[in-house]
């Protein structure tokens, strides 16, 4: 079963044409990849699937209901949840109160005026912190934390949203070899522990070709190729394009 | 921090609980001038905590939530002196009055790009300044309405404060609940980062037009007290000079704290009381205090003291990472 | 009050003299946000500045080329005010939360306020239009102020100008970037610092520019600020902040609301100003010309 299909995705920004057609489809289960060079509009189609550009034409199909034009509340309420490139995340607030809220969130308790917040999902929220192994840091303020550790609240907020669908938009960035050896592994335990389907995107291609089930390769806004990762590493096209993208690096 | 892991909130309620007893006793030992600027300083800081509610934990800058203060009052002054009502039944609708306004003008300033809320609040409730000053015959125009009447009970200067002092306290104790629950954490996450909210699933323009609304219903309720305090409502309670002191309250206390507002009312009325014998020029020094404290001190004092404090149990702890 | 022709063309010139004046505050006002990100707040008090210093001038010099002293004068003098707030203030906090740029300039307007009273009194002043402009024409069979359409002029001109800089000089195209992407212009090795205090002195400068135009129209006091910066944002809404032609068709309407809601129900004119403001944030709520944002 399809639990994500894109459907001939259009955005452009003035004159340049930043998402030029993109059909993707991702398989309930799955641990998918997206790669490309800079530019090549990863972010641009991560902000249409969760709602945060509207694209001028094309559909986003999630679990069979069209969700294209939806705000990103609602997005990620249908459990499509999402971790960012650069660190977003809420400064003064601790990193056990950001789990908890984003908990409360998914269940639709933040509405709830007069409840102790402190107490609600406090189990759950230590499960997520547990899992991402950031319980020692609970009581920090997330301003507090290293950049790693950001970047795996990041991963855990959008882990806590309870979701169907992780997107991680480079989760590897600006990380150390020993973190990325951490994270590589904690989105495998995700993807088998939870049954989350996983898409990311991402420039350590060792972590790409030893992880992610399908490759999904995007350039100039096209999906240029798709496959399993030994057929990617293999495509000719992939190769010009990388090619041609490292010589100008 | 708002509601933060800070362990001096652990003895909050021991804290809370040595001030009520302190305020209570208080006016036993002080002048009649004194008792008199204590309960134009309970109320205040009821109107700076109601506005802490959108600034400090919202994050939202209005610059026209005297609007809501003068609706209260001339909620209060209208039904007990125009229509005779007894003075509870002013006080149940100067909260609701503000809130129904609240609710309508946050829904149009949440409408549009969200950095065009501070402006559009301040000329909201300039329109509702110019409304109040204009209708003559239902609100007296620049007279204002004089002479609103107190129950018996509340005729001496003592038990006015008293009265003041009890439903500040109610009211605080509402509030303290909602900075502390769901939504209260929601609103801080908007304000720390709107877009990460969103994707939390949290609808953050609703929200917002919900704490405005709460915090406009609170405005109200301290509007409907201070007509009765000094017995009149005027267009000045809405004008935009009265719409800056409980932003410099909250700055001046601290606006990431929950007290902190309150701290800032009885410092903001002490430094009223010694300016104003010594210049006419009051705004002025608002304004001087005002821009020092946005550009050398955010944190307010009770910010700064708090912040010390943190600094100093992590220097005497040792090794732990400072903030 | 008839509504023959007459009156209806007369309406229409009082209200584009009142949306000329609010144009140029306007643009001031929407070009620092477009490029700053900052919303003056103290945009208005600089239009108060603007002329009280004018009538200073009118009144001080005296005689018959004292107004056109002050249209030189004054624009310059608020220019400088200009500068120094943004050497003083807006230059530490440009990488502050909006919440610190907001308070600041919003500090700026009571210092202001009470600096004005302290320099000019509390007493209104008025000046009369220059000697060259005193007179009237006739419109549609009733006379209309020559000084009324010496402003509508003026607006026209600034409005090419501000197009011409903005379209046809290299700080145009700086500008122009930076209301795009600031960002990509720091990347590009543009001193950015620079652009930004320009913009901020060209900003001030319309605002002192709109005090003198105003000064003759009307009586100069305290309380100016505040009203039209409240008018020149409602303009600033309508149109999308950030957006000149916005500005433009935004003060056409919001003068033509003036002329027309004093005349039909004179203690409404600011309610159908709102008005106006309330439907375009119903249909169009990033304004007419700008851009939505989630």
């Amino acid at each position: 079963m399809m639990l994500l299909e894109i459907d001939n995705l259009m955005k452009a920004f003035g004159g340049f044409q930043a998402t030029d057609g993109v059909n993707l489809s991702v398989e309930k289960g799955s641990l998918r990849s997206l790669i490309g060079p800079n530019g090549a509009g990863k972010t641009t189609l991560f902000n249409q699937i969760t709602g945060y550009l509207v694209p001028d034409s094309g559909r986003v199909v999630f679990k069979g209901k069209e969700i294209t034009g939806l705000h990103p509340y609602q997005i990620s309420r249908i459990g499509i949840t999402r971790a960012f490139q650069i660190i977003n995340i809420f400064p003064r607030l601790t990193v056990l109160e950001s789990v908890q809220l984003a908990i409360l969130a998914k269940r639709g308790h933040t509405l709830k005026c007069f409840a102790p917040a402190k107490k609600m999902v406090l189990g759950e929220a230590m499960a997520v912190l547990e899992t991402v192994n950031l319980a020692e840091r609970a009581n920090a303020l997330a301003r507090e934390l290293s950049h790693g550790d950001q970047r795996v609240l990041e991963l855990a907020l959008a882990l806590a949203g309870e979701p169907e669908l992780l997107l991680l938009d480079e989760p590897m960035a600006g990380m150390s070899p020993f973190e990325r050896v951490k994270v590589t592994e904690l989105i495998q335990r995700i993807h088998q522990d939870r049954g989350v389907t996983v898409l990311f995107c991402e420039h350590d291609m060792d972590v790409v070709f030893g992880i992610s089930e399908r490759v999904t390769v995007l350039h100039q806004g096209r999906v240029i190729a798709e496959g399993p990762p030994e057929e990617i590493k293999k495509n000719e096209e992939v190769h010009m394009v990388y090619l041609g993208q490292s010589e100008v690096n | 921090m708002a509601g933060g892991s800070n362990s001096v909130w652990r003895s909050g309620w021991l804290w809370a609980g040595l001030a009520v007893v302190g305020l209570a006793l208080y006016p036993q030992f002080v002048s009649r001038y004194y008792i008199v600027l204590s309960t134009e300083v309970v109320i205040l800081a009821l109107l700076a905590t109601s506005y802490n509610l959108i600034f400090g934990y919202g994050g939202m800058v209005s610059f026209g939530h005297a609007a809501f203060f003068g609706l209260g009052a001339y909620a209060m002054a209208i039904l007990t002196k125009h229509y005779g009502n007894p003075m509870l039944v002013g006080l149940l609708a100067a909260p609701v009055i503000a809130a129904a306004f609240a609710f309508v003008i946050g829904w149009f300033c949440m409408r549009t790009i969200r950095l065009y809320f501070a402006l559009l609040s301040l000329a909201f409730a300039q329109l509702l300044y110019v409304i109040v000053f204009q209708w003559y015959e239902f609100t007296g125009g620049s007279d204002g309405i004089q002479g609103v009447p107190r129950p018996e009970i509340l005729a001496s200067h003592a038990s006015n404060y008293y009265f003041a002092l009890a439903v500040t306290i109610l009211c605080m104790l509402v509030m303290w609940f909602i900075v502390n629950s769901p939504f209260g954490w929601s609103l801080r996450a908007i304000r720390e980062n709107t877009q990460r909210s969103q994707f939390l699933g949290i609808n953050d323009r609703f929200y917002k037009v919900i704490a405005f609304t709460i915090a406009g219903a609170f405005a109200g309720v301290a509007g409907g007290l201070y007509a009765l305090f000094q017995k009149w409502a005027d267009p000045e309670l809405l004008f935009w000079t009265t719409s800056a002191n409980p932003v410099l309250m909250s700055i001046l206390g601290g606006m990431f704290n929950f007290v902190g507002p309150s701290v800032g009312a009885v410092a903001f009325v002490a430094l009223r009381e010694i300016i104003k014998v010594r210049t006419d020029y009051w705004p002025l020094v608002l304004g001087l205090v005002l821009l020092t404290l946005v550009l050398v001190l955010p944190g307010g004092i009770v910010g700064f003291v708090a912040e010390k404090a943190r600094y100093l149990r992590s220097a005497t702890k040792g090794g732990t990472q400072a903030p | 009050m008839t509504w023959d022709i007459g009156t209806v063309i007369l309406l229409i010139m009082a209200g584009l003299t009142r949306a000329s004046i609010l144009f140029i505050v306007a643009a001031g006002l929407t070009l620092v946000f477009g490029v700053l990100r900052v919303i003056n707040m103290a945009h208005g008090s600089l239009y108060m500045i603007g002329a009280f210093v004018a009538a200073s001038v009118i009144q001080g010099v005296g005689g018959a080329g004292s107004f056109w002293l002050a249209l030189v004068a004054a624009p310059l003098a608020v220019g400088l005010v200009g500068a120094v707030i943004e050497f003083g203030v807006l230059r530490r906090i440009y990488q502050a939360e909006h919440v610190v740029q907001l308070l600041a300039t919003y500090a700026l307007i009571l210092i202001f306020d009470d600096l004005v009273k302290m320099i000019w009194g509390a007493e209104y002043k008025s000046v009369s239009a220059p000697a060259a402009l005193a007179g009237s024409l006739s419109i549609g069979g009733r006379p209309f102020p020559v000084y009324n359409l010496f402003v509508i002029a003026w607006a026209l001109i600034l409005a090419a100008a501000l197009w011409l800089l903005i379209y046809r000089t290299g700080l145009g195209r700086l500008i122009r970037a930076a209301v795009e992407d600031s960002e990509m212009l720091e990347a590009l090795g543009v001193n950015i610092p620079r652009i930004f205090s320009s913009v901020f002195i060209i900003g001030a400068f319309l605002a002192g520019l709109g005090g003198v135009l105003v000064a003759p129209l009307g009586s100069i006091g305290l309380g100016m600020d505040v009203s039209i910066l409240i008018e020149a944002f409602v303009v600033a809404v309508i149109g999308g902040l950030g957006s000149f032609p916005g500005a433009l068709l935004g003060a056409g309407i919001i003068g033509m609301m003036f002329s027309f809601g004093i005349t039909i129900a004179p203690r409404m004119a600011m309610a159908f100003v709102f008005l106006a403001m309330v439907i375009v944030l119903i249909i169009r709520p990033w304004g007419l010309f700008g851009e939505p944002e989630r």
